[in-house]
C-alpha cells in the first residue's frame, strides 16, 4: 500500500518509513505542513500519516483543509499532546485516528492496516464471518460451526471489532478504546482477563483456534487456510 | 510634575469635580435668591412711592394750595438725608416746594441719576411724576436699600462660597486620601505578585464596600493562581526528582547492551528490560500531563448530565472478572438514579483507578464493593475493600503526587493512581474521603446532585 508521512522530526519520520518499507508499503515523507497538503492532494494515497505540530501549517489545518478540497484518503494523526481535547479536536477536523507519541511500531502498524481496508462508509454487512465463526449483527448472535455460543453485551463488541478487523493484528489499546471507550492504560489486566473469557466460549470447545496472541503487539482473529 | 501626578488620580479628579459641582450649584441658588428678593424690594418701592404721591394727591384735590404746600415741606424737612425727594409745581408751572432742581420729570416711572438731581452719590432714583388738580407732584425714593441688598447678597455668598470650598476640599481630600490609600495598596500588591511574590494579599474590611469587593476577586484570583503555580513546582520537582530515577536505570540497561554487544554476548535480554524501562517512564510521565491537564481546569468543557450508578455498574462489570482471576469478588450495588454534571471519560478513569487499586493491593479472597447511595441532594458513590488498608496518619500523603507507601514500593506503579483520583474529584467539586472500611479502606466520593429542570 501506498503512504503518505508528513512529519518534521527527522528521526521519528526515518524510522517509521524504513518499518513501512521493510513491510512492503510504498511510503512518501514529507517534513513540512505545506508540502505535505500539496503532496497529498496531488497524488493519492491510502493511508497519511500526520504529525500535528508542523512547521509551515499545522497539522489539524491541513486535515481540515484535505478534507474541505475532496480529499477522502484516511488520516491517523501522531501527536505528543495526548490529552481527550486534543484527541477530539483532531478527529473533528476529519482525522480517522490518533496515536499519542511515544508509540510502538507495532501498534502504528496495526492502525494503519486499519484504517487502509476499512470498509466503505456505508456498511451493509449484517453476518459477520470468519471462518466457521459467524456473528449475526441484527439478531445480535454468535455461532461456530452451527453451534450457538452466549456472549455478554462486551464479549460481543470485543469480538465484532475483532471480526471487523480479521486477519489483522487489533492492538490492546484500540481494544480498550473500542469495546469499553477505556482512554488511559490500566493497570490491571482488563484487556486479558476478558480476551480470555472470549476464548473459552468461541475457541475452546472447538478443534481449530481463531483467536492468535501476536507477542508485544495485540491480538488478531483468523481462519487457518 | 506633583501636580500633573495628583491630576491623573481618579480621587483626586474626583474631589475636584465634586467642588466645581458644588460651587456651581451655590452660586445658581444665591442668583436666583438675589433676584427674588431684589424683585421684592422694587415693589415694595414702588408701593412706598406710591403711598406718598397718593397722599398729596388726595391734598391737592380736598385741600387749598396752603394744605399741600405744607404737607410737601413737611416731608421735605423730614428727608435730611435726600433719601426721598420732593418737587411740587403749582398751575402755573411755578415751582411751590422742592429738594431737587426744577428740571423736567419725565411723566410716569423713571429712573433718575443722582447727579441730575443735585446728590452726589452713585445711587440712582426712582421717580414717579403725577399731576392733580392743576398741580404736577413728583416723588422719588433712592435705590440705596438695593444696594445694601447686593452687597450683603454678594457678602452672604462670599463666605458660603468660602464655607463650601474648604468643607469640599477637606471631605474631598479625606475621600481621596483614603483611596487613593487602598489604590495604591493595590498597586503594590500587584507589583509584589508580579515580582514573584504570590503569598501577597489586600486588606480587606468589613464594611463590604465595592472597593472590598475587588479587593476580594483579587485575593481569591491570587490564591488560585498561587496554589497553580504551587501544583506546577510540585510538578517540576516530581518529575525532576522521580523521572530521573528511572532515566537512571534506563541508562544502565542500555550501558549494559552496549557492553554485551562488545562482549560478543546477546544485549537482547537488556535491550527488552530498557524497553520496557521507558514504557513506565513515558506512563509516569503521561499520568503527570493528564493530572496536570485537569488540575488546570479544561475539564469543566467535557461536563454532561451522566448518570453516576450507570458508570460504576458498566466498570463493575469489566473489573468483576479481573477481580474474579486474581482470587477476589467484586460486588456492585448501584441501583439509585445518580445524575451528575460530569466528564465521563475522566469519571471512568479515577474509578477505574479506585478499582484497580484494590485489585492490585489487596490480598486473595478480599472483597470490594462498589456502591452508590443518595441522600438530600447529595450522591455518594464509594469503593470498599476488605484488604489491609491505610493507616490513617498516610491517608493525606496517599493522595499526593508519586508518594507510595513503603510496604507498596516493590510492587509495579507510578504513584500518580490517586493523585489523579483527588484531581478529577476536585474537577467535579466532589468531596474525596478515604475511610477505614473495619477491615480494608472505603474511598467515597460525594457528588452534588444535578438539580432536576
Amino acid at each position: 500500500m501506498r503512504l503518505l508521512l508528513i512529519e518534521d522530526d527527522t528521526a521519528v519520520a526515518a524510522y517509521v518509513a524504513r518499518g513501512l518499507t521493510e513491510q512492503g508499503h510504498i511510503c512518501d515523507v514529507m517534513t513540512d505542513g505545506t508540502d505535505g497538503l500539496f503532496q497529498a492532494t496531488r497524488e493519492s494515497y491510502d493511508v497519511l500519516v500526520v504529525d500535528r505540530m508542523l512547521p509551515g501549517l499545522d497539522g489539524l489545518s491541513l486535515v481540515r483543509a484535505l478534507r474541505a478540497s475532496g480529499g477522502r484518503a484516511p488520516v491517523l494523526f501522531l501527536t505528543a499532546l495526548g490529552g481527550i481535547d486534543d484527541r477530539v479536536e483532531g478527529l473533528e477536523a476529519g482525522a480517522d485516528d490518533y496515536l499519542t507519541k511515544p508509540f510502538a511500531f507495532a501498534e502504528l502498524m496495526a492502525r494503519v492496516n486499519a484504517l487502509a481496508r476499512r470498509p466503505p462508509v456505508q456498511d451493509v454487512q449484517t453476518v459477520l464471518r470468519v471462518g466457521d465463526l459467524e456473528l449475526d449483527m441484527l439478531r445480535r448472535q454468535a455461532r461456530r460451526g452451527g453451534q450457538a455460543i452466549d456472549l455478554l453485551p462486551k464479549e460481543f463488541t470485543l469480538l465484532e471489532v475483532l471480526m471487523r478487523n480479521a486477519g489483522r493484528i487489533v492492538t490492546r489499546t484500540m481494544l480498550l478504546e473500542r469495546v469499553w471507550d477505556f482512554h488511559f492504560d490500566p493497570k490491571t489486566s482488563v484487556v486479558e482477563t476478558h480476551i480470555s473469557r472470549l476464548r473459552a466460549k468461541i475457541d475452546k470447545p472447538f478443534e481449530v483456534a481463531l483467536l492468535q496472541t501476536v507477542k508485544n503487539s495485540g491480538y488478531m482473529l483468523h481462519a487457518p487456510r | 510634575m506633583l501636580l500633573a501626578d495628583l491630576t491623573r488620580r481618579t480621587a483626586v479628579r474626583l474631589a475636584l469635580g465634586v467642588t466645581l459641582f458644588v460651587l456651581t450649584a451655590l452660586i445658581l441658588s444665591s442668583a436666583i435668591g438675589y433676584s427674588l428678593l431684589r424683585g421684592q424690594l422694587i415693589a415694595r418701592q414702588d408701593a412706598r412711592i406710591t403711598e406718598i404721591f397718593t397722599a398729596l394727591q388726595s391734598t391737592a384735590q380736598f385741600g387749598d394750595q396752603a394744605d399741600l404746600v405744607e404737607a410737601a415741606t413737611t416731608r421735605i424737612a423730614a428727608s435730611i438725608d435726600l433719601s426721598t425727594v420732593y418737587l411740587l409745581r403749582g398751575p402755573t408751572g411755578a415751582v411751590l416746594a422742592a429738594n431737587i432742581p426744577d428740571i423736567w420729570y419725565k411723566p410716569g416711572w423713571s429712573r433718575v441719576e443722582a447727579p441730575i438731581l443735585g446728590i452726589s452719590d452713585d445711587t440712582p432714583y426712582r421717580v414717579f411724576t403725577g399731576t392733580s388738580g392743576g398741580f404736577s407732584i413728583v416723588v422719588g425714593m433712592t435705590y440705596s436699600d438695593l444696594d445694601d441688598l447686593a452687597d450683603i447678597s454678594f457678602a452672604a455668598f462670599g463666605w458660603s462660597a468660602l464655607g463650601v470650598l474648604l468643607v469640599a476640599i477637606g471631605a474631598g481630600a479625606f475621600i481621596a486620601i483614603r483611596v487613593q490609600a487602598r489604590i495604591s495598596e493595590v498597586e503594590a500588591t500587584l507589583h509584589a505578585v508580579g515580582h514573584g511574590d504570590l503569598t501577597a494579599r489586600l486588606t480587606v474590611s468589613r464594611r463590604g464596600s465595592d472597593l472590598d469587593q475587588i479587593s476580594l476577586a483579587i485575593n481569591q484570583a491570587l490564591a488560585r493562581l498561587e496554589s497553580l503555580v504551587e501544583a506546577v513546582r510540585q510538578v517540576s520537582a516530581d518529575i525532576a526528582h522521580d523521572l530521573r530515577t528511572p532515566l537512571n536505570r534506563l541508562r544502565i540497561r542500555i550501558e549494559a547492551a552496549v557492553e554485551a554487544n562488545i562482549q560478543g554476548t546477546s544485549p537482547a535480554s537488556d535491550l527488552a528490560e530498557a524497553l520496557a524501562q521507558s514504557d513506565a517512564i513515558d506512563q509516569t510521565f503521561s499520568a503527570l500531563l493528564r493530572i496536570a491537564q485537569i488540575e488546570a481546569g479544561g475539564a469543566r468543557a467535557n461536563f454532561h448530565p451522566l448518570d453516576l450508578s450507570d458508570l460504576i455498574r458498566t466498570l463493575a462489570e469489566v473489573y468483576a472478572d479481573v477481580a474474579e482471576d486474581s482470587g477476589m469478588t467484586l460486588l456492585c450495588d448501584a441501583s439509585v438514579p445518580a445524575m451528575v454534571n460530569g466528564d465521563k471519560h475522566l469519571l471512568t478513569q479515577m474509578f477505574a483507578n479506585l478499582i484497580e487499586n484494590a485489585i492490585r493491593h489487596c490480598q486473595l479472597g478480599t472483597t470490594i464493593t462498589c456502591e452508590v447511595r443518595a441522600a438530600d441532594n447529595q450522591l455518594v458513590a464509594s469503593i470498599a475493600d476488605t484488604g489491609p488498608g491505610i493507616p490513617e496518619a498516610e491517608r493525606d500523603n496517599v493522595l499526593r503526587r508519586l508518594y507510595r507507601l513503603e510496604k507498596s514500593r516493590t510492587t509495579e506503579g507510578s504513584g500518580l493512581g490517586l493523585a489523579l483520583v483527588k484531581a478529577v474529584a476536585e474537577a467535579h467539586d466532589a468531596t474525596l474521603a478515604l475511610m477505614d472500611a473495619g477491615p480494608g479502606l472505603r474511598v467515597s466520593l460525594q457528588f452534588a446532585t444535578l438539580p432536576r429542570a
